[in-house]
């Protein structure tokens, strides 16, 4: 590192332990270039309401309404991160309590640029999915299809109707969305479609088409190495319902030796003896 | 495998000296030269001769410059002073840097080296002057020179990143690629991560590649793409990993080289992102061009920037180039799955490939690679469609004879034999003359004798004979007919034809084996003498490792056995035991030394036999075999306590796995053992049967422990043997309460297939034909193959028959023979065909398979009397006298013969009677209703009231015949 950056990182160092956190860096940037510090205004329904003092006494409202506002800039909430790794790790209540008053706070700027509604939002959808609240998962998705953040967020809300009406029981409803999916989503939305098709036909005892199914993530998405775990898993146990044992074995083989800390590959070692 | 369209290394392929060396005018600028006039210059003094060098640089005049130069330094060097300030080492280096400036590189080089041997020159000079003659040799293609020059400039703290950098460039265009490897390494240990690192990774990559340092690069990769930010030449990073994907491939690395493959970007966001990134890189050197006066630094960084846009867009280019460039990236990724063993992945990639680029003009490989993928993966109808279509589309393809060949080997190698001949006489069809009929004849061939389709082995052996006189495989077809010769029966031809062929290949493959098969056809023609010396020549003429020796061993036995040798029989049996055998000539060697040794009363010596086999193979399928013949030999000797607990330790093993249905074979033993009376001990009175309960509970402490009292299949598998202990018992409606608890307790995917029928037959004799289905379709669907499948199909044909569908239950009795092979229900199938062809109308069918069932000796019984009366019936729908005649004798045979089925007798007479009376003997019938009417227990019969009703007539019409009982069967 030279010298003067060398300096600036510790100038930069200095003031993030100097200064509180968060506070000075949460502001709304307004379409005509100004700025407001959070703790100037309140969230109305429709408006960043502030009271501005009058030099002769007393304070009149000032609103500015949410259309225009540009962008905000608030530091990501450690609570996201956190409700990440309890979602993770299966811990979907504990993860919920963490992503409300996220959610809530910033449901009034779910397309705003630099709003982290739209990550709490689909994480509170991930943890809503591992209770039993159809209802709220329903709403949830539903929530999010409507809101219109792109094609990514869309397709995970998508996927999560998939997963409800295949948890339910509908299958034929499943199928179709995700054969909408498959058709037009992001890469790593598709390839989570796959996986879902891959559980509904192991479910059906249909192995080939299982298999086709999760081999579609090691095929097609391999960069995807988050998913490769749970598509690893699928595939052995669908090479195994097929008959194939060698190839069952090689394929849970493969996840124990390069996803080791998995939940999949410690499944794997208890169901294929290794 | 031949990689895209040679996407090759961008870097090394494009680059222009200059921009090999975009940074070589930057020696230009470490000092401001003197100036110095052109002419007359010996008159003029020295110092005014420096002066005028300056105004010629800065006109850009470096050509003038330099002779000046020149002048002043040969001045310098006669002796005249050097002007105030100046020193010859400085003076010197300028002389070098303007010549360079000029483009006189050999004189730039000359004058660089005479100051690097200037004892005195400052180190800050020499350094320069390394740089300067470093790049001269080096624009001078010199390149091997260059390299040490620059190896040494690297001692300037000034020039030590050029210098690492035009070292390794230098290295590299001399071949030298460890130097070169050697340099990008020390320069990238301590250069900061910018952009010029990324270049300099990029090209350390492309070396270590071409060095086939495929783990270097690959790491150098990695590294990079966890920088993209930092890759302004993300094509050429691209082509990179396409050539390293393919490098791996092509050495035996296809794990890593899906890595590298997968990390690539598609054609058109590749093309995208890189025309994005070049624009971004031209505003950048617009804006530096435009300064009004750059700096030395603005001039380095136009100057690496325009050597990185060169290089960004000639690897654009060349992906531009490769519209089929998905498509390779595809083929190339499916063909290293398909090297990994992922042949089910391969076939995913193909398929799409071929989906979504009907243009790719290597089509007609993926097709094949295709049927490849799916034949590698035993996937057998899809390879009959990927063939279809991969014909379809390319009907006269050279590569259509390879791909039917792969799909017949892969067809017999899953036992498919009927799928591997339609495959090669696809082939035969299709490509009748290519380069690989030889081997599909032979294959054929092959798989006509494994089919034991023998004539036509035989035939097909001799047609290669005859096309191929010279063929490739004349030993195997020559051989090949032998044994189908052999197989057919023809002996004699077949050991003529044995011996030719020891005569003609003396040293052939097939030779042991036809010298085994000699031993085995004089066997066959109980020429037990020869048959064991041909063995005992064998056994001395092979070494005992020879894989066949336990089968040629089992031989000498039957031989030695033939010739009444019992104990030598017995000594070459358990002598083959110790040898490789298949599970075939085991169970055949095993069962033979149990039947000699019962002969010669040697139980325990057959106990022994069968507990040391389940003791030292427990895993072998045929334990369950050691524990039938266990319990067997010891209920023979009175003995079966004594089996009980080995046999259960055995049955334990298998008992909760519904998949092992030879388990229920153990387990009516184990009820048959348990079931039976004790003998009575010599002057001790006969002991009581022990009661029921106390055997079921014996048999559950025998067969639930701690590791099957949980399992649904033991529970159920424990009161099947409760029902067996019952029906052993002659308890017929315990057996059946028990079966149907089964049936209520238990779903029929946990019960296995010997239980499945039982309990269907129990329900259907219950008459619940519904709830008997699912257990029959469970049977035949879970357990086609299992020993019991005849009860499924069976049953089902019985459920059709009752429900009148005649069509139906005659295809499930057909399946239950043809199918399953009716190891247990032959009877029940036979008689199921006949009377499913009745009821179809179709007599003389149905006759046939009555007299089959008439005739059987060993199925005499109920089975018997229906047939008979059948046969009563359909003689009685002809009505000639003649058949009335035949149909009469058929009925009396059964109330003569078959009194022990009254449903049948009460019918018999009946029909007897109305025949008489079509024949026109009222009295004979009359007799014969009194006759039935003596019987009482055919009253519940509808046909006693039916004689009731008929017999006024019939006295009206004939005197009251004298009442005799009926004869004896």
């Amino acid at each position: 590192m030279s010298p003067p950056r060398l300096f600036l990182a510790l100038v930069l160092g200095h003031w993030a332990l100097v200064l509180p956190p968060a506070a000075s860096a949460q502001r709304y940037f307004l379409k005509d270039g100004s700025s407001l510090a959070v703790h100037d205004v309140t969230v109305a329904s429709n408006a960043l309401v502030q009271q501005v003092k009058i030099p002769t006494g007393g304070t009149y409202e000032r609103r500015y309404p949410f259309a225009d506002i540009a962008r905000l800039e608030f530091p990501e909430p450690p609570a996201l991160d956190e409700a990440e790794a309890l979602v993770t790790s299966g811990q979907g209540e504990t993860a919920l309590k963490l992503l409300d008053p996220v959610y809530r706070q910033f449901a009034p700027f779910p397309k705003t640029p630099g709003s982290p509604w739209p990550r709490a939002a689909s994480l509170r959808l991930q943890a809503l999915f591992l209770g039993t609240d159809e209802t709220a998962i329903g709403a949830a998705a539903r929530e999010l299809m409507s809101t219109g953040l792109g094609p990514e967020v869309t397709g995970v809300a998508q996927l999560a109707l998939a997963r409800l009406d295949a948890r339910a029981g509908r299958e034929a409803l499943a199928r179709l969305m995700l054969d909408e999916i498959v058709k037009d989503a992001p890469p790593a939305v598709t390839a989570r479609a796959w996986l879902l098709r891959g559980d509904l036909a192991a479910a059906r005892a249909a192995h080939a088409e299982a298999l086709e199914c999760y081999l579609h993530i090691p095929a097609f998405f391999g960069s995807h190495e988050d998913l490769m775990p749970a598509a690893l898993l699928g595939a052995a146990r669908a090479y195994k319902g097929y008959g194939d044992a060698d190839r069952a074995e090689r394929a849970a083989l493969e996840l124990i030796d390069r996803h080791p800390a998995t939940l999949e590959a410690t499944q794997a070692k208890k169901e294929f003896n290794l | 495998m031949k990689p895209p369209s040679e996407p090759r290394a961008p870097a090394r392929a494009s680059l222009s000296p200059v921009v090999r060396f975009p940074l070589l005018a930057l020696a230009l600028t470490f000092s401001a030269p003197a100036a110095h006039a052109q002419t007359a210059v010996s008159r003029i003094p020295l110092a005014a001769q420096v002066a005028e060098v300056e105004p010629l640089l800065a006109a850009r005049k470096p050509a003038d410059a330099a002779v000046l130069l020149d002048e002043i330094v040969s001045r310098v060097r006669a002796g005249e002073n050097m002007p105030a300030g100046l020193s010859l080492e400085r003076l010197l280096l300028t002389a070098a840097q303007t010549h360079f400036q000029a483009g006189n590189l050999p004189r730039a080089a000359e004058l660089a080296e005479a100051l690097e041997k200037i004892p005195s020159t400052p180190a800050a000079l020499l350094g320069d002057a390394r740089m300067v003659r470093g790049l001269s040799l080096a624009l001078q293609k010199d390149y091997i020179a260059a390299i040490p020059v620059f190896a040494a400039a690297e001692a300037s703290p000034t020039h030590r990143d050029k210098a690492l950098l035009y070292g390794a460039l230098a290295a590299r265009e001399a071949g030298r690629l460890p130097i070169a490897i050697a340099a990008y390494n020390r320069l990238l240990a301590t250069a900061p991560r910018d952009r010029d690192w990324a270049d300099a990774a990029l090209s350390l990559v492309e070396l270590h590649l071409r060095a086939e340092n495929f783990a270097d690069a690959r790491r150098g990769l990695a590294l990079l793409r966890g920088q993209l930010a930092l890759v302004d030449n993300l094509a050429g990073l691209n082509l990179l990993s396409l050539q390293l994907g393919d490098a791996l491939l092509k050495s035996g690395d296809p794990a890593h080289a899906i890595e590298a493959f997968r990390t690539i970007t598609a054609r058109d966001a590749l093309l995208a992102e890189q025309k994005r990134r070049n624009a971004i890189l031209e505003r950048a050197l617009e804006r530096l061009r435009a300064l009004a006066r750059p700096s030395s630094l603005d001039l380095d960084a136009i100057r690496r920037l325009d050597a990185r846009l060169s290089q960004s867009r000639a690897s654009l280019a060349e992906v531009e180039k490769l519209p089929a460039f998905d498509a390779t990236l595809r083929q190339h990724l499916a063909a290293a799955f398909q090297e990994r063993g992922g042949v089910w992945e391969a076939a995913l990639l193909l398929e799409d490939l071929l989906a979504r680029h009907p243009e790719h003009p290597g089509r007609e490989a993926v097709w094949f690679a295709l049927v490849r993928a799916y034949a590698d993966a035993g996937r057998l109808e899809k390879v009959r469609d990927a063939l279809e279509r991969f014909l379809h589309a390319h009907p006269g393809s050279t590569l259509g004879p390879r791909a039917l060949y792969l799909a017949a080997e892969a067809a017999g190698q899953r036992g498919d034999l009927p799928g591997q001949l339609a495959f090669l006489d696809l082939a035969d069809q299709r490509f009748p003359s290519n380069e690989l009929t030889e081997p599909i004849r032979l294959l054929r061939a092959n798989a006509l004798f494994a089919l034991a389709r023998h004539s036509e082995a035989r035939t097909v052996a001799r047609a290669y004979l005859a096309e191929f006189p010279r063929g490739r495989f004349l030993e195997e077809a020559r051989y090949l007919a032998a044994m189908a010769g052999l197989a057919e029966g023809h002996a004699t031809d077949a050991e003529k034809q044995i011996l030719d062929y020891l005569r003609d290949f003396p040293a052939g493959r097939f030779v042991p084996d036809a010298r085994y098969r000699l031993a085995a056809t004089a066997y066959a023609r109980q020429d037990y003498a020869a048959s064991g010396d041909l063995a005992a020549k064998w056994l001395s003429a092979y070494p005992s490792d020879h894989p066949q020796r336990g089968e040629v061993l089992a031989l000498q036995g039957d031989a030695l056995a033939g010739l009444g040798d019992l104990p030598g029989a017995i000594t070459a049996y358990r002598a083959s035991l110790d040898l490789p055998l298949s599970d075939e000539q085991l169970g055949y060697v095993l069962d033979e030394l149990t039947r000699h040794h019962q002969a010669r009363r040697e139980y325990d010596a057959a106990v022994a036999l069968w507990e040391n086999f389940a003791a030292t193979r427990p895993d072998h399928p045929y334990v369950i075999n050691a524990a039938y013949w266990i319990s067997r030999i010891r209920s023979r000797e009175g003995r079966p306590d004594e089996a009980l607990p080995l046999v259960a330790e055995i049955t334990r093993r298998y008992l909760t796995d519904p998949g092992r249905a030879d388990v229920e074979r153990l387990l009516v033993e184990l009820a048959a053992s348990l079931a039976r009376t004790p003998r009575a001990r010599a002057g001790e009175p006969k002991p009581l049967p022990v009661p029921e309960a106390e055997l079921f509970a014996r048999a559950e402490e025998l067969l639930l422990d701690a590791n099957t009292r949980e399992s649904p299949t033991a529970r159920a598998r424990a009161l099947f043997v409760h029902a067996e202990i019952a029906a052993a018992r002659q308890n017929p409606a315990l057996r059946d309460e028990i079966l149907g608890k089964i049936a209520a307790t238990y779903a029929p995917d946990q019960l296995p297939a010997g239980i499945l029928g039982k309990v269907g037959d129990a329900l259907l004799a219950q008459n619940q034909p519904e709830l008997a289905t699912s257990f029959y379709e469970r049977l035949v669907s879970a357990y086609p193959r299992s020993l019991f499948a005849d009860y499924g199909y069976v049953g089902l044909g019985e459920v059709s028959l009752r429900a009148g569908k005649a069509e139906e239950a005659l295809a499930r009795f057909d399946a239950a023979i043809d199918v399953a092979g009716a190891r247990s229900k032959l009877k029940e199938a036979t008689l199921g065909r006949a009377r499913a062809r009745l009821a179809l109308g179709q007599l003389d069918p149905a006759r046939a398979l009555f007299e089959e069932v008439a005739a059987n000796r060993a199925w005499r019984g109920e089975a018997t009397a229906e047939a008979l009366f059948q046969l009563g019936e359909i003689a009685a729908r002809r009505a000639t006298p003649d058949d009335l005649a035949k149909a009469q004798a058929h009925y009396q045979r059964i109330y003569l013969s078959y009194k022990r089925f009254p449903g049948w007798v009460a019918k018999a007479y009946l029909r007897s009677a109305e025949t008489f009376e079509r024949l026109g003997q009222p009295a004979e019938a009359l007799t014969t209703l009194n006759r039935m009417l003596t019987e009482e227990r055919l009253a519940p019969f509808p046909e006693w009231q039916k004689a009731l009703a008929l017999k006024p007539a019939l006295e009206a019409r004939a005197p009251a015949p004298v009442v005799q009982p009926p004869a004896q069967s």
